[in-house]
């Protein structure tokens, strides 16, 4: 349904070009979930906002091609997307704060989305949206109908968005870090109710996060990012039991889950490679464990190793 | 779903504003406005280089000579070459218009932002006295301050100021209601810092933008404004060379001289046309909703 | 052990006669000196409230916070203990640092509030490129703006800021919320190194039981705005007494 090609994104600022995507290939198919984790500034934001054509204003997309149903989204007019955005496409933003107007209130802003699919009015409206703040297990939906967006919780504001998006369900949802702020419990609801709206309308979701449970709960397949290039992808089982990539391995012995109150976390040394010039060679060979001189040189190609599973790295270039 | 429209203001709402400067190069007009008022502004600051007459030095020996090689533009009824008095007219409308709307800029976003930051009764307050100015059309309140504190240059430009304040107290308001509710404004108050030097570090900075936008929309606007108590005899009294006053008088010499005030109407025309084109690109850009 | 910080009977209560919002509902609990107190609870159940009540950004509507046996608040006025004393890291590593402002402004900033003697002391550049050291970024760093950092380098800056000024309590309000795991566990590492360092006392939010489980000696369990349950870190992980912690565990999901 979704196919990205090669697609390389550059965002001129004033100290030079930053290479936040590199050279990216994925696919999403009709009612599936796919998850993508990574490094922070790794490009997962960057890659959602590309699909529907959000991105910021200096950026510039160099290479590449994104398909939706058989129509290449970056060679569509402004105002088709406009109405793909409105209609196909939802899109839960990482920064509630950036995807609500600051100085309307939560029962307005969900009654003008909702007014713009449905003929209702404005009464109907009204009900629809209490009921969408319902169903993201809001409490007291009619009071927080009333209040203006800095006025709740940082979860609450989340569940807000989400509701926004899924007040008319999409072909494809891309859910950009959809439940950090929120608490386990409720968490897991949201992940329900996606689940639900993935099962009932066959929506496909592309689920971006760093949260690792979330991912092994509901994604289908995972994506794992690092530097602007996606690192390794597979099956969500086969990315979490048998990561082949050194920075997926690290990634989840950084979890905080199975240590000790005693033990510091095994937190990944160093730092994120500056994507103005990113480094010759593999991107993530300044933290990595493994090193071999071949690293240094060459950048490795994200390689089939197992079934579906492919990743980049010349270790497992070795081995095979 | 997500609602494309919300979004994108909520975005202009929340992020810097340098992309506009950016975007302002693909506008045609806009250039066009950037080209003709950085002509007019180049002759006005070389206006004592560009012509040998004087603007105040009356000749009455030549009064009223129609345009030539010698007055490009003509004289007027007492001698004087109507295009010096327009290059330096020029220096007059811009600087005054420039330096209202400078003045009147600060003062609003100072009041905007205490009004915005504290809230409560002083915000009613200042916001009360905002409606009630901005209830008046601009120019009538203007003439109204004007002819009340007698007619001269300076009183002009302050009831110019005046007019003004409202527009910027409430920009500066809007934007300060979104961000006394940033972390950054919220960390201040718990490292125990006092209102007033966070409303000068951090809620004047990040309001800024906004409102030099509009204040370069408003530069045209005082300046037509000058021109028109000119015009009235409320502003520049003569024989200060100033567009408004210069059509004024030339106006009763229409039929027979006819160059008198029309020169003058049209750089008057120009300057603010260009300003005007400045802004309203500049608006489209900060608003993609009024795009007319 | 002496509480640092004790509270008593607290209730915040928001908006007007006719839309009341219950945040906080009638809180009574001590944060004992040089503990991290974590606390967690369904989102909306008024954690942050709690935690801008002791940093004095809301007034309580009634009840008591003592702080070093001094009253916090008394009728809406915050009485500051001293400038710097209790000090805050937010969520957000995006809005908590003013974009016009280079880092070195940033960690300074708080000391602007300072007696002079003491501003003079805390400002001195050894000190600050100590800190910012500690905290893991580099001296060339302090002439940059905000935007140039990453989400992980955002948060070190805040908590160098939160230290300028020697506090000993500070809240975190889900520090590392936002932050992709491999970030969290370098900022976890270095607040708890910087605690044992400093001899802070931490009030610890967040909603990720396995942080609040690696981080802190005691678990708060807020539910709807009242408190529902305290106890040492395992006994409420181990013998969950409330039905809220219950879910709260159960609901836990593993990379299984
Ligand atoms: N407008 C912009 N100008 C310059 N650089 C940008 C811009 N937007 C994003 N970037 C850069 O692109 C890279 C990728 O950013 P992106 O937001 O996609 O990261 P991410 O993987 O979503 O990280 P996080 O987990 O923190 O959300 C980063 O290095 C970021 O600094
Ligand atoms: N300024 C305010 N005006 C009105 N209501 C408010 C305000 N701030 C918070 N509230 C309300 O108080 C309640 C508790 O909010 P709080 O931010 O403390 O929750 P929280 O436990 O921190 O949740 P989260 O985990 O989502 O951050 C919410 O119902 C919220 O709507
Ligand atoms: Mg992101
Ligand atoms: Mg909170």
């Amino acid at each position: 349904m979704l196919d990205i090609k090669n697609l390389s994104i550059e965002f001129n600022d004033l100290n030079g070009k930053v290479k936040a995507l590199r050279n990216i290939n994925f696919h999403i198919e009709q009612g599936e979930i796919v998850g993508v984790v990574g490094e922070s500034g790794s490009g997962k934001s960057v890659t959602a906002l590309s699909i529907l054509g959000l991105l910021d204003e200096n950026a510039h997309i160099s290479n590449g091609s994104i398909t939706y149903h058989d129509q290449n989204l970056l060679e569509m007019n402004p105002k088709d997307i406009q109405s793909l955005r409105g209609k196909k496409i939802g899109m839960v933003f990482q920064e509630p704060m950036t995807a609500l107007h600051p100085t309307m209130k939560i029962g307005q802003q969900l009654m003008k989305v909702i007014r713009q699919h449905k003929k209702v009015n404005k009464k109907e409206a009204d009900r629809f949206a209490i009921e969408a703040l319902k169903d993201v297990h809001i409490h007291h939906p009619e009071k927080v109908a009333k209040q203006y967006p800095f006025e709740l919780s940082g979860g609450m504001r989340q569940r807000v968005v989400i509701a926004l998006a899924m007040s008319s369900p999409p072909e494809l949802l891309l859910a950009d870090e959809p439940t950090t702020a929120l608490d386990v419990t409720v968490q897991s609801e949201i992940l329900n109710l996606m689940k639900e709206l993935n099962q009932k309308r066959n929506t496909s979701i592309l689920l971006i996060t760093h949260d690792l449970g979330v991912v092994s709960q509901l994604c289908d397949r995972t994506i794992v990012m690092y530097a602007g290039q996606i690192v390794e992808t597979g099956l969500t089982f086969d990315v979490l039991h048998s990561p082949k990539h050194p920075y997926t391995k690290a990634l989840l012995n950084s979890l905080p889950d199975l240590k000790k109150q005693d033990q510091p976390l095994e937190a990944i040394e160093g730092e994120v490679p500056d994507l103005r010039n990113p480094p010759v060679g593999c991107p993530f060979n300044s933290r990595c464990k493994h090193t071999m001189p071949v690293c240094h040189e060459h950048d490795p190609k994200l390689e089939i190793c197992e079934g579906n599973h492919y990743v980049a790295c010349w270790l497992r270039r070795d081995k095979v | 779903m997500i609602n494309p429209q919300i979004v994108t203001e909520a975005k202009e709402k929340n992020t810097k504003t340098h992309p506009i400067w950016f975007k302002l190069k693909h506008n045609k007009m806009t250039t066009i406005g950037f080209l003709v008022l950085f002509l007019i502004v180049c002759l006005a600051i070389l206006a004592p280089i560009l012509t040998p007459y004087d603007p105040a030095k009356i000749n009455v020996a030549e009064k009223f000579q129609g345009p030539s090689l010698q007055h490009l533009f003509g004289t007027d009824e007492v001698g004087r070459d109507i295009l010096t008095r327009i290059l330096f007219g020029a220096r007059l409308s811009l600087g005054v218009g420039l330096l209202v709307i400078f003045v009147a800029a600060c003062i609003g976003i100072f009041i905007g932002a205490v009004s915005g930051y504290f809230g409560g009764i002083i915000d009613q307050i200042i916001m009360r006295v905002m409606d009630m100015l901005l209830a008046f059309p601009t120019l009538i309140l203007a003439m109204a301050l004007t002819a009340s504190l007698g007619p001269s240059l300076h009183n002009a430009m302050m009831a110019i100021a005046i007019v003004e304040i409202p527009i910027y107290v409430r920009l500066a308001r809007s934007e300060t209601l979104v961000l006394r509710e940033k972390l950054f404004v919220k960390s201040a108050v718990v490292f125990g810092i006092k209102p007033i030097p966070i409303i000068l570090k951090h809620i004047i900075p990040n309001a800024v933008s906004p409102v030099i936008i509009q204040a370069t929309l408003d530069v045209g606007n005082a300046i037509l404004m000058i021109a028109t108590l000119g015009f009235l005899g409320l502003g520049a009294q003569p024989p200060t060379p100033e567009w408004g006053s210069m059509i004024s008088t030339g106006w009763k010499y229409l039929l027979d001289y006819w160059w008198y005030p029309t020169f003058p109407g049209i750089f008057l025309f120009l300057t603010s046309g260009a300003l005007n084109l400045i802004g309203d690109g500049v608006r489209d850009i900060l608003d993609p909703k009024s795009n007319r | 052990m002496t509480p640092l910080v004790q509270i008593n009977h607290i209730n915040k209560i928001y908006g007007n006669r006719k839309d009341v919002i219950e945040a906080v509902k009638d809180i009574s609990l001590p944060v004992y000196e040089g503990e991290t107190l974590g606390l967690v609870g369904e989102s909306g159940s008024g954690k942050s409230t709690l935690g801008k009540l002791l940093i004095g950004l809301e007034a309580p509507t009634s009840g008591e916070i003592t702080y070093r046996d001094k009253v916090l608040w008394k009728k809406k006025r915050f009485m500051r203990p001293r400038p710097g004393e209790i000090q805050t890291v937010f969520q957000d590593p995006q809005s908590s640092l003013d974009p016009r402002l280079r880092v070195k402004q940033i960690i300074f900033e708080p000391l602007s509030a300072l007696p002079l003697k003491e501003r003079k002391e805390k400002g001195s550049i050894e000190r600050l490129h100590a800190l910012v050291k500690r905290v893991g970024l580099k001296v060339e760093h302090l002439d940059r703006y905000p935007h140039e950092f990453s989400g992980g380098q955002r948060q070190r800056i805040a908590i160098a800021r939160a230290l300028i000024t020697g506090p000993s309590f500070i809240v975190l309000d889900e520090p590392t919320s936002a932050l992709d795991v491999s970030v969290q566990a370098q900022v976890l590492n270095l607040l708890k190194e910087l605690k044992q360092e400093n001899q802070l006392t931490f009030l610890f939010i967040s909603h990720n039981m396995s942080v609040i489980r690696y981080m802190c000696d005691r678990i708060a369990v807020m539910y709807k705005g009242g408190l529902v349950e305290i106890d040492e870190t395992k006994n409420v992980l181990n013998h969950p007494k409330h039905d809220y912690t219950k879910m709260l565990l159960s609901s836990m999901l593993k990379v299984n």
